[in-house]
């Protein structure tokens, strides 16, 4: 990154820190008693819990303004005002295979992990992701992201109204099946879209092993050889689970 | 006579118990597994011993002290694996191994780069044990020297030698990023009166912000995003060395190796601070001696071999203070003292006299996981290097999986991911713009132990200072520090430069002691 | 591609089906126990023990593991409550996890859960060797001559050594300067190093160091003097001070539970292997090495053991002002 470029994120990143210490200073003498007595500890100022956040609050608004000044003498200052009136965006390929990245962890962390079956959430996300970026297409890229997100779109709207729990009451795991029939349409898309080309096709077969398999020995050797109970243990576990107990 | 005895009875023990075939089973499994562990993100040494606690309930006392040893062992060497192959160090203690050891790998000496950690692991570890064998009781003793002054002042080191670790750009955004550290160590209760900070009333916040998922989140997210997004590709693994390190490479840095030991079995001696820390400080302190300091984080052999042998010999010296007081020196040393209670064997001083072998067996077990960590270790190397050669976007994405599952692991929280998120993103974002993401984890370790200690140290002397200078450690910690402190002004850079540069040249400046 | 698909996808549903139909008896899977403090401590210790020899008599695996975190174990209790409500999960706790209600991590009170009480051991007093006090009486003098001068350390506030100290405060009418340390072993270490001259924690956590004469016991704080190997008989408190009859004692109480909702025979099952191993040689003899007093409360005796731990903590934490919620709202009785 040029310099000039660097230190306009600089100048923004200063202003940024300086507010964080000022609220650090604002939250730890509003919230955090100074003097009082709590949980039966004589409490003077050197014992208090707030004296580490005042004095981290500080110095970081110091560190901030050092960085400020730093950022104005370099120029800084100067590029953030003029490039804050030429509106001039353009989505480059870096930035969406990045917003790819970033979509698949957070839905995975935040959509299925706490909700779906551990194994089909992860059988997905390695699905997802490894085609993503294995098949190495910016076209193709674009169309498969599109299609993952309209399918997230749908679960969240089924997630955060409350229907899931509905679903799950009539008939059990019937979410985690909704998410299976949405791994197999993926699948199935995928497919389609890449019927043509041999070599693909054959990074689709290897992202399908790469996406089953890892996602089979991990969990089954966390599930029942390092005996950690899972996130959500639903239906492709009571699978796991039935089969486990059978073989003993 | 009584050392000679000592001897003797070293290798008797070890015979024994090298001699019965289920035993060398147990080692050499417990220790592929360790390293396994170490190895993949976010599985820790102190997982896995709380997860061999369980295993191994039903074995004899010996047999499954011989399992979480080597386990102990294997992790803590393990570490390193991640660390140099794809810069996301698999536990804390092997942070530091990343700073060179990554660099190394993409100069394509990956190989040398893990032969020299399992050679320096092996001589940590063996160091550690040669004390735990001849000065337990010495090292106890420093151990109750440890009152809260002295470990304010260690933690306060600890986050020294971080400002140290500068990244390519401005010095102070070292120290940035280990205030954002510090803050984020102290959000949850407050460890002395039990108030809340910064928890804006999450119940899940509590507790504080666990070390592991930090970790995976400020080393690992961005690692995942920058391969995939740049089409980088993870290391060079073509120029392939033979594993078994060149004996002059290890010879020529023999100081720095037996300075990083003692660090290791002082750090891991004193209660409640572990492997993580004895390898920032063996790497701060072999940086600051070093005659090319600007090689470090580039790839200097001085950096991986200090932190790995250091980290390894802290084994031995966390062991110390457990058998001999009952008091754990590291956080892998907490389970294995309930794996010992569980097995009706109660650490203590009584125990030299209830159970009059038992400390012998312990060096003896210790001394067989070093020797199967060495053997597995350079086995291993080699077929892990191939690993590199997956393409990066088939390799990422399981490293997300397996970083996601670590984080959750430790404690089985869904809410740590939570976490492990943000701080990768924001991680991400620091490190695009020049920041060192290694003080931001040091600052998240250190944190309450600096913030709790000074206060308590405040609370027993009633508000005085004065305590600081008088007691003895405590003065020679503060010496150092103030030492440190005046050599990373520029006045002082200047002033040695000059000295080196007349008078003493190519002498390297007195390696400080722990 | 397609065939295989639907074929997986029939299997899931007649699987789940199989499975849900097979469990009457009680085990037939694997059992968790989730302790809700750190491993390596006291309930952590008990706990692996005593699932490693009810999984011998139930032949399947009992996994320990650890979920440490919120306030009084909160976190771990909450995610076991949130599970099925089968028994095939349980909560490993202590006596301070009652605190957790009035520190705003647990919504409910503690009758909603069914105890199997393991037991405990009693606290004791002990100064560091040197120090000037030869037995209760001279201490506590001491500290009411200069009040708060008298460093005391004892693990984070609101724990159970922590309320053992303030009864013996409010019993002898001392007044000490409470220091707080992250847990007992740190509390002894700084006894024995002489940062603190009065520790407060169990027995069980101080044996060692008390027998290598590390430190100096000076007081049981439970009605009945407590005799140990190499150092003879400790005396009670309760001899030259029968005030303290009134706040004391405070028992830990260690053990497992699962959610009261669940089915009456599974509880009777656990209940039935937990009696059989309370009484086993294998306990007898690990209880006694370590100085633990088994307990084997079940049901309903269990249930009012925690009921009064219960409202002891929280009226103490709220006297204290460390407490957030005020017991009256969760309907905690006054002890």
């Amino acid at each position: 990154m040029d310099k000039t470029e660097l230190r306009r994120k600089d100048f923004v990143t200063s202003l940024l820190l300086i507010a964080f210490g000022f609220f650090l200073i604002v939250y730890t003498v509003s919230e955090i008693p100074m003097k009082d007595s709590w949980g039966g500890v004589m409490n003077v100022w050197y014992v208090s819990p707030g004296l580490f956040p005042i004095c981290i609050g500080l110095l970081i608004m110091l560190m901030g303004s050092i960085l400020c000044l730093r950022a104005i003498k370099d120029g800084g200052a100067k590029k953030v005002l003029d490039t804050l009136f030429s509106r001039e965006k353009r989505i480059s390929e870096k930035t969406f295979r990045f917003m790819g990245i970033l979509l698949i962890i957070f839905t995975y962390v935040y959509l299925y992990i706490p909700r779906v079956d551990y194994f089909l959430s992860t059988m997905l996300i390695l699905m997802v992701f490894i085609s993503f970026y294995y098949l190495d297409r910016q076209d193709l890229l674009k169309k498969f992201f599109m299609f993952y997100l309209t399918g997230c779109l749908v679960f969240l709207i089924l997630f955060v109204s409350g229907i899931d729990h509905y679903l799950n009451q009539q008939f059990l795991y019937l979410t985690d099946v909704l998410v299976f029939v949405f791994f197999l349409i993926y699948l199935a898309y995928s497919r389609i879209l890449i019927r043509r080309d041999e070599a693909l096709r054959k990074k689709w077969r290897i992202s399908l092993l790469m996406s089953v398999l890892p996602s089979l020995v991990l969990i089954a050797s966390f599930k029942y050889f390092l005996l950690v109970p899972l996130p959500v243990e639903g239906g492709f576990i009571e699978i796991m689970n039935i089969f486990r107990y059978a073989l003993r | 006579m009584f050392i000679l005895q000592q001897i003797w009875d070293f290798y008797a023990t070890v015979f024994h118990t090298a001699l019965s075939i289920e035993n060398i089973l147990l080692l050499f499994g417990s220790v592929i597994l360790g390293i396994t562990f170490g190895a993949l993100p976010g599985l820790t040494a102190t997982l896995g011993v709380g997860l061999l606690t369980t295993l191994t309930y039903g074995f004899s006392t010996n047999a499954a002290m011989i399992t979480l040893l080597g386990m102990y062992v294997g992790a803590v060497y393990g570490g390193s694996y991640g660390s140099i192959c794809v810069n996301i160090p698999g536990t804390a203690a092997a942070a530091a191994t990343a700073m060179d050891g990554y660099p190394l790998a993409c100069k394509g000496e990956a190989g040398r780069a893990l032969g020299l950690t399992t050679t320096a692991s092996f001589i940590g570890t063996m160091v550690g044990m040669f004390f735990l064998a001849l000065f337990a009781p010495l090292i106890a003793k420093l151990a109750l020297q440890f009152t809260s002054f002295e470990f304010f002042f260690l933690a306060f080191f600890g986050i020294m030698i971080s400002g140290g670790l500068t990244g390519q750009d401005l010095v102070y955004k070292g120290w940035i990023a280990g205030l954002i550290g510090l803050f984020l160590s102290t959000i949850g209760r407050d460890h002395l009166q039990f108030f809340p900070r910064f928890t804006f009333g999450l119940s899940e916040l509590d507790g504080g912000l666990e070390v592991v998922p930090v970790l995976i989140g400020a080393f690992g997210i961005p690692q995942i995003i920058q391969v995939i997004r740049d089409q980088l590709s993870v290391g060079e693994a073509k120029k392939f060395q033979r594993v078994l390190p060149e004996f002059g490479i290890i010879l020529r840095r023999i100081k720095t190796i037996i300075r990083s030991a003692l660090i290791g079995v002082g750090i891991g001696a004193v209660p409640g601070i572990g492997e993580d820390i004895a390898a920032w400080v063996s790497y701060g302190t072999a940086k600051k001696a070093s005659k090319h300091p600007e090689m470090f984080g580039k790839g200097a052999y001085e950096g991986v071999i200090a932190s790995e042998t250091a980290n390894n010999a802290c084994i031995g010296g966390a062991i110390i203070p457990l058998l001999t007081l009952g008091i754990p020196g590291s956080p892998p040393a907490v389970m294995l003292l309930g794996a010992l209670m569980i097995h009706n064997v109660t650490p203590g001083p009584m125990i030299s006299i209830e159970n009059p072998h038992f400390i012998m067996e312990m060096t003896a077990i210790l001394c067989l996981a070093s020797f199967a960590t060495f053997i597995s270790g350079l086995l291993l190397a080699k077929q892990v290097v191939k690993v590199l050669r997956i393409p990066p976007p088939v390799f990422m994405p399981i490293v997300l999986v397996l970083c996601v599952i670590g984080s959750y692991s430790l404690g089985t929280k869904v809410f740590n991911l939570y976490l492990m998120v943000p701080i990768g993103i924001l991680a991400y974002y620091m490190q695009s713009m020049g920041y060192p993401i290694a003080p931001l984890v040091i600052g998240v370790i250190l944190g309450p132990m600096a913030d709790e200690n000074l206060r308590r140290a405040l609370m027993v002397s009633q508000g005085s200072f004065l305590p600081f200078f008088t007691r003895p450690v405590a003065l020679i910690l503060f010496i150092i520090i103030v030492w440190m402190f005046i050599s990373q002004t520029p006045f002082y850079k200047r002033f040695a430069g000059e000295l080196r540069g007349k008078r003493f040249k190519g002498k390297m400046a007195n390696p400080p002691t722990e | 591609m397609k065939r295989y698909a639907v074929m997986v996808f029939l299997l899931v549903f007649v699987c789940a089906g199989l499975g849900l139909a097979q469990e009457k008896k009680f085990p037939v899977r694997d059992i968790t126990n989730v302790v809700v403090w750190a491993a390596g401590g006291g309930t952590d210790v008990c706990n692996r023990i005593v699932s490693g020899e009810m999984a011998k008599l139930f032949k399947v695996n009992i996994n320990v593991i650890n979920k440490p975190g919120g306030v009084g174990g909160s976190i771990g209790m909450n995610d076991v409550y949130s599970r099925p409500h089968d028994g095939y999960t349980w909560a490993g706790v202590s006596e301070s996890c009652v605190t957790a209600g009035v520190q705003g991590g647990w919504d409910k009170r503690m009758y909603v859960w069914d105890y199997f009480i393991v037991g405990g051991s009693p606290d004791v007093l002990s100064v560091t060797p040197n120090a000037p006090y030869k037995d209760l009486k001279e201490l506590i003098e001491a500290a009411k001559a200069k009040p708060g001068s008298i460093r005391a350390g004892a693990s984070a506030s609101g724990s159970i050594h922590h309320l053992n100290l303030l009864a013996l405060e409010k019993g002898s009418g001392a007044k000490f300067n409470y220091i707080p340390y992250p847990g007992s072993a740190p509390a002894q270490t700084a006894a024995m190093t002489g940062e603190v001259a009065v520790v407060v924690t169990s027995v069980a956590e101080q044996q060692q160091l008390i027998r290598a004469g590390k430190l100096r016991p000076l007081a049981m704080l439970t009605p009945q003097p407590f005799t140990m190997k190499d150092v003879g008989s400790i005396p009670s408190s309760f001899g030259p001070y029968p005030g303290l009859s009134t706040y004391l004692p405070i028992m830990q109480a260690i053990g497992f539970a699962v959610p009261a909702k669940v089915p009456e025979n599974v509880k009777e099952a656990i209940a039935e292997v937990f009696k059989k191993v309370i009484a086993s040689d294998t306990l007898k003899v690990w209880a006694e090495q370590n100085y633990y007093t088994l307990s084997g409360k079940t049901g309903k005796e269990a249930k009012e053991e925690f009921e009064k731990l219960e409202s002891l903590f929280a009226w103490t934490l709220w006297e204290l002002g460390a407490a957030e919620v005020n017991p009256e709202t969760l309907k905690i009785p006054k002890p």
